[in-house]
């Protein structure tokens, strides 16, 4: 085989490193730590429909029409029975966050695993989409 | 010698299509969307003993069988983000003289995991996607690392089992591909 490949490291390696942390740190800065202060609520979509929006502070949860018969609502669990599969959500006014807990997706479950605080919640087999909402939107929609 | 090439492609794909299997037991890496990516391994595989064309059918053969087991939604974000990392590694191996594999595997796992989380801002329309994408990268960088570790150690010990036991470095000399 080529001798090329015999060396770990080589002279360039560091450029390649370098350019590499750069990015990483631009993107750092861009996206990073920010963790939405205002967060008022937030939505759920089923493959981009809107079917649902909390809000936090009321402690409500609003349905649309259509869809009543896919969101079951007990309390502070929400459970999602689409045609594209089962979520089980589970929603803390105080904290003003939500948290997948249950989900029938595939092997790996990434949706359970999912931070509310970066603003999106995603089960992708499922096509379902949890976004947070700021305070000063929940009022426009109303 | 094209049927040697052949069975070495579908050596590799089938082991692809398992370490993917493997990988998707796990839970995820700390950040979700981000994988281990030993499929990458056999990507630069593939790229090193055989040429881009084998390469394109493995990562296309990989996805889509992979997309029989874990559904075929996974498609929109696996096949792009294989193909995207397939043609860089092939353009970052026409430098291997100057950059080491590991190196060269390090942006592989940085870049899948970014345009996976790409297609997902696409999909679901909604920018905030992209906030994870800091953390996927850094963990694309450490899973890349670790990688081209084991694509390293494989080819300096592969390499002589191939080429004394199986006589595969008649593989790269026959360029006319008969059989």
């Amino acid at each position: 085989m080529e001798n090329s490949f015999k060396k770990p490291f080589k002279k360039l390696d560091i450029l390649v490193y370098i350019l590499l942390l750069v990015i990483v740190v631009l993107l750092f800065l861009f996206a990073g730590l920010e963790k939405e202060e205002n967060v008022g609520g937030c939505e759920i979509y089923i493959d981009n429909r809107l079917i649902a929006i909390l809000n936090f502070s009321e402690k409500s949860v609003d349905v649309e029409d259509e869809y009543k018969n896919v969101v079951l609502v007990s309390g502070d669990i929400i459970e999602i029975n689409s045609s594209y599969g089962y979520n089980k959500i589970v929603v803390d006014y105080n904290n003003k966050t939500v948290k997948v807990t249950e989900a029938d997706c595939g092997f790996s479950k990434e949706c359970k695993h999912m931070d509310f605080d970066r603003g999106i919640i995603i089960c992708a087999p499922h096509k379902l989409v949890i976004k947070s909402l700021i305070k000063s939107d929940i009022v426009i929609i109303k | 010698m094209k049927s040697k090439r052949i069975a070495l492609l579908g050596v590799l794909t089938t082991l692809s299509i398992i370490m993917f299997l493997i990988e998707s037991l796990f839970p995820p890496l700390i950040i979700p969307g981000a994988k281990l990516g030993l499929g990458n391994i056999f990507v630069m595989l593939t790229l090193i003993y055989l040429d881009l064309p084998s390469g394109i059918v493995l990562v296309l053969a990989k996805c889509l069988i992979s997309a029989m087991f874990g559904g075929f939604s996974a498609l929109i974000y696996s096949l792009p983000a294989g193909l995207c990392s397939l043609f860089a590694c092939y353009f970052l191996l026409k430098l291997k003289s100057k950059i080491s594999i590991i190196a060269i595997s390090a942006p592989l796992g940085t870049l899948h995991n970014l345009v996976q989380n790409v297609v997902f801002c696409l999909v679901t329309k909604s920018i905030k996607v992209l906030l994870y994408a800091p953390y996927l990268a850094l963990l694309g960088v450490l899973c890349g690392v670790f990688t081209g570790f084991v694509t390293f150690l494989l080819v300096n010990k592969f390499s002589l089992i191939l080429i004394n036991k199986f006589k595969i470095n008649e593989i790269q000399e026959d360029e006319s591909g008969t059989i």
